[in-house]
């Protein structure tokens, strides 16, 4: 293998050890670094650090389960829109292109108008955006017409329809507490994530992050035409109909518990290759940490710039942004 | 590695794109495909690996039917190469070579020091030594074709599937490109290729074979073309072959 794109790996792992560890004591009640791995020492190996109670239950309670779920995500959603962007032969595809994200979106939102539990309003999102998945392949699988181009028609149906379902859901909300509750749920926020939360996501993204990385070097293959993945001996129908059912089931983990976190799953899989390298081999891994670095980074901003908490989502296209920018106008090599 | 293709018919919407077609691609062969659009090239060569499913008939490669093996099988043993090779995603040379091998990975396993070396070894072979750290944008059609043929040649595969590799390539470009696949022949290569050039099924095959309308209406050694009217009736307009002074055979259309 060769050095260059695995040092870069390897340093972008090192990358997002130290955001997460910094992220850990951002927020109102500072802890250094130093105190951080403290805290966390004293918790895992069990040994009296003589870190103060408060520090523990900040870090412990509040702040670990959700950065835990911000790495998880960000890993996720960047890695769930790289293979799309794979399986469709195109750059410009983000994790919300067959849909799923507006179906679970529609979910939340009725969940949230028919006055559920936070706990519902994420079960609901997940199924809902499971069931448009099965809804998609089930009608593009009886279509005469190529089956990634029908999976990207049938998407864009699925999605109007939800994405329509949605906006009457928030016609009919009561515009004093549910409308704003939809729309601050829907614009993305971590704001509140706790074990609970991380649990319900956590073996459904963490087995499909995995599986995505492990079948990396087959659905880089369906990058190329369907003929020319075929001659060289990828069974390009199964390793599509898992990759993306993994990607499916992230996007709906994540707008279950997070609402809609778009930018994430469109723009890190091209820093990734523009920074790291094309190859599959560096370049899903190192999609995955800079995913998982940007949102933590993210979320970070999103709870310490202001007095309330800015929307995620918001902050993703802000941040997101510029730096996609700063990197299109630089000289750069698509691979290496 | 023989390729055997047995009465091998196919439709489509109803039209008999091929009927009845026999042919047979043995050692160290390089057959040229001849025949205007529409007379079932492209669908002949898209059923070999398995891209389409025939409608009768069998294709055997050494007397196994090819829709009894795994893709993976299929894969190592005959390897297609399409007219032209874009991706979204503008791959290095050595990276395009290397999908090649992952007919020898397990589902889950990526390339590793082994698969690397072997792309160090196609490169000599092709000699492809100042395209390796460029990417597949940055290269000439004719590059790119070659860079096929190596990723080819990395699945292991003996028999050779070319559908009209030369057909976006400019002279110079399809000249390198089939004196290159002929080469890999005399080493022991089979070859089956579709053209819409007469003179190079002349110039680079050891046979022809000649469709009209989904069947195969001449299959013999390109001397064979001479002194007859074959490339006529096929094209619609008198065409002769000739010998030249250096002992080439040359297509005159008239």
């Amino acid at each position: 293998m060769s050095r260059k794109p695995a040092m870069k790996v390897f340093v972008l792992g090192m990358v997002t050890i130290v955001v997460a560890v910094v992220a850990l004591g951002t927020g109102r009640y500072w802890l250094s670094p130093l105190q951080i791995v403290k805290v966390l020492m004293q918790q895992i190996i069990g040994i009296d650090l003589g870190m103060d109670r408060n520090a523990v239950a900040v870090v412990m309670n509040i702040r670990l389960p959700r950065i835990l779920t911000s790495l998880l995500l960000g890993a996720g959603l960047a890695l769930s829109g790289q293979t799309f962007q794979m399986i469709f032969r195109n750059p410009l595809v983000s994790p919300d292109v067959l849909g799923t994200s507006t179906a679970a979106s529609f979910g939340a939102s009725l969940s949230l108008l028919l006055g559920m539990s936070s706990f519902l309003v994420s079960v609901n999102a997940f199924v809902a955006g499971i069931v448009a998945l099965v809804l998609i392949y089930a009608i593009a699988s009886r279509t005469k017409r190529e089956q990634t181009l029908a999976l990207i028609l049938v998407g864009m149906v699925v999605s109007s329809l939800f994405s329509s379902a949605t906006s009457f859901v928030k016609l009919i909300a009561d515009p004093d507490n549910v409308l704003p509750a939809i729309t601050y749920f829907l614009m993305g926020t971590l704001s509140g994530t706790g074990y609970s939360e991380l649990g319900m996501i956590a073996i459904p993204a963490g087995i499909s992050i995995a599986v995505l990385l492990l079948l990396s070097w087959k659905i880089n293959l369906l990058s190329l035409s369907e003929d020319e993945a075929r001659s060289i001996g990828v069974n390009t129908k199964a390793v599509r109909a898992v990759a993306i059912s993994c990607a499916t089931l992230i996007t709906a983990c994540s707008v279950a518990i997070a609402g809609n976190i778009g930018w994430v799953g469109l723009v890190i899989p091209h820093i990734s290759r523009m920074m790291v390298s094309n190859d599959a081999r560096y370049s899903f891994p190192s999609t995955a940490l800079f995913g998982a670095s940007f949102l933590t980074l993210v979320d970070c901003v999103s709870r310490t710039a202001a007095t309330i908490e800015i929307p995620i989502g918001i902050l993703t296209s802000f941040i997101g942004a510029p730096f996609f920018l700063f990197l299109l106008f630089r000289e750069v090599r698509y691979d290496s | 590695m023989t390729l055997e293709i047995r009465d091998l018919g196919f439709s489509y919407k109803g039209h008999q794109v091929l009927k009845g077609v026999d042919l047979t691609v043995g050692e160290g062969e390089m057959v040229a495909l001849l025949g205007r659009n529409g007379a079932g090239k492209t669908t002949l060569l898209r059923l070999i690996p398995g891209f389409l499913k025939a409608g009768s008939g069998d294709i055997l490669i050494d007397g196994i039917p090819v829709r009894e093996m795994k893709l993976r099988d299929r894969a190592r043993m005959m390897a297609y190469i399409p007219q032209i090779t874009r991706s979204a995603f503008p791959y290095s040379v050595r990276t395009s070579i290397l999908m090649g091998c992952s007919n020898s990975l397990s589902l889950i396993q990526s390339p590793g020091k082994k698969e690397e070396e072997k792309v160090e070894h196609m490169i000599d072979l092709l000699n492809l030594h100042d395209l390796a750290d460029r990417n597949m944008d940055n290269i000439s059609g004719g590059e790119r074709q070659l860079v096929l043929v190596a990723r080819a040649m990395m699945q292991d595969a003996r028999m050779l599937i070319l559908d009209e590799p030369t057909s976006f390539l400019d002279y110079s470009n399809q000249l390198l490109v089939l004196e290159k696949v002929a080469d890999l022949v005399d080493k022991g290569y089979s070859c089956i290729f579709s053209t819409h050039n007469p003179d190079q099924a002349l110039m680079h095959s050891t046979r022809v074979v000649a469709m009209a309308d989904g069947e195969v209406v001449y299959d013999d050694k390109p001397e064979g073309l001479m002194g007859n009217d074959v490339l006529s009736k096929l094209y619609g307009r008198r065409i002769s072959v000739i010998r030249t002074e250096t002992g080439r055979l040359a297509c005159i259309p008239e």
